[in-house]
């Protein structure tokens, strides 16, 4: 084996190697991701409940399977599809209804963009954000669970088309289609209040 | 020749659906930059999207860093937990099967011990009817309210409780460990292709 290759060969070994120690140390794993990983399915069902233990859910179910981690994809993006099926899974089951069951949560995040604008700029910037916040949620509503997944894989944790493509296993055109539509509802959902048909 | 390439040359009309929606989402050509600098209406309205989205992550993202965190210090433990599930399951199926074999095999070998009783133990024979009504008055002391026929029934001798079970209390427990099984089963119930992208099943 020519030294370059071998060299590689060393590098990649470490790197998996790191990457599974990674997963070992749990504790901080989970001090990193979960955040990301609660707001991810949060906004997925907009059930706090359920996010909590999807999240712990998705923890447990990447410790177990850690040894299967081979680093192809950057460990965040690892987990979130573990979520994303995860998420799937309970749609599925619970025959749940998104922001119908708890609304407290949605009340909160819309509480939160106000306190967040209102502190760092002035009290009409609050309730500007407040109304903002409101107009995405209302728009989610009329969103499919897989749409509200994609969308919030782009808008909240920021990822690229192909990082949703390979979280969720669907097609990169098939991702852009859902975030069309969402981004079309949030549109369609800024129109109505611009009109004057606010809900 | 597809709607981004026309406008690729020329944007003279408003941004399409389409336009609008890639625009938003990062994916803009070099004419749709330009229309927006351009067109005012566009732009304020791509502002507008823009806008509502970025504060409804910034707020998600508030709202997730608020959240107290979970605890982690039985993580391993619970995670060991849930690699014994089948084992568990396979035990507690086994322990059911062993445990009906070993109560019926038994009941046959106690009936014919019951039958050479009064011949081998006369004298414990002979106890049996005193201690009832003993034991019957010490119930009612308890339970006033119960009638003769519920006390003889608490009261009898313990060798009497020991019949095969009919196969509607088969049926019964069969059941009762289903929903048990279920129970013990449910929470973590996730489809096989869970992390199928990276998960080797």
């Amino acid at each position: 084996m020519p030294p370059a290759a071998a060299q590689t060969a060393i590098l990649a070994f470490a790197t998996e190697a790191a990457k599974i120690n990674e997963l070992d140390d749990i504790e901080t794993v989970i001090r990193l991701y979960r955040s990301k990983i609660l707001r991810y399915v949060m906004f997925s069902l907009n059930d706090a409940d359920a996010a909590e233990s999807i999240t712990q859910d998705t923890f447990l179910k990447a410790y177990n399977a850690r040894a299967s981690f081979r680093g192809d994809c950057a460990l965040s993006t690892w987990l979130i599809s573990i979520a994303a099926n995860l998420v799937r899974d309970h749609t599925r089951t619970q025959k749940f209804r998104f922001w119908k069951n708890v609304r407290n949560t949605a009340a909160d995040v819309t509480e939160m963009a106000h306190s967040i604008a209102s502190r760092e700029g002035s009290a009409e910037r609050g309730m500007m954000a407040k109304e903002q916040v409101a107009h995405v949620r209302r728009a989610m509503e009329e969103l499919s669970a897989r749409q509200r997944s994609v969308f919030a894989m782009r808008f909240m944790e920021e990822m690229d088309l192909a990082e949703i493509a390979e979280a969720t296993g669907m097609p990169v055109a098939t991702v852009k289609t859902h975030l069309h539509r969402a981004v079309m509802a949030v549109r369609a959902q800024l129109n109505q209040s611009n009109t004057g048909g606010t809900r | 020749m597809n709607t981004h390439n026309v406008a690729a040359t020329h944007l003279t009309a408003h941004l399409t659906e389409d336009q609008f929606a890639d625009y938003v989402l990062g994916l803009s050509t070099e004419a749709m930059d330009i229309h927006i600098q351009q067109c005012a209406a566009c732009r304020a309205e791509v502002l507008a999207v823009q806008d509502s989205i970025g504060a409804f992550a910034s707020a998600g993202r508030a709202w997730s860093e608020a959240q107290p965190p979970s605890p982690t210090h039985n993580f391993r433990r619970r995670a060991l937990l849930i690699q014994m599930r089948p084992v568990a399951g396979f035990a507690a199926a086994a322990a059911i099967v062993f445990g009906v074999t070993f109560s019926t095999h038994h009941n046959a070998q106690v009936e014919p011990q019951r039958a050479t009783i009064p011949t081998t133990t006369p004298a414990a024979h002979t106890l049996e009817p005193a201690s009832e009504p003993t034991a019957q008055a010490s119930l009612a002391a308890f339970a006033p309210e119960a009638q003769p026929d519920q006390m003889e029934q608490i009261v009898q001798p313990a060798s009497a409780t020991h019949r095969p079970a009919t196969p509607a209390e088969l049926a019964q427990d069969n059941a009762m460990m289903a929903a048990i099984d279920a129970e013990i089963n449910t929470p973590f119930a996730v489809s096989p292709d869970v992390g199928h992208a990276y998960i080797s099943q």
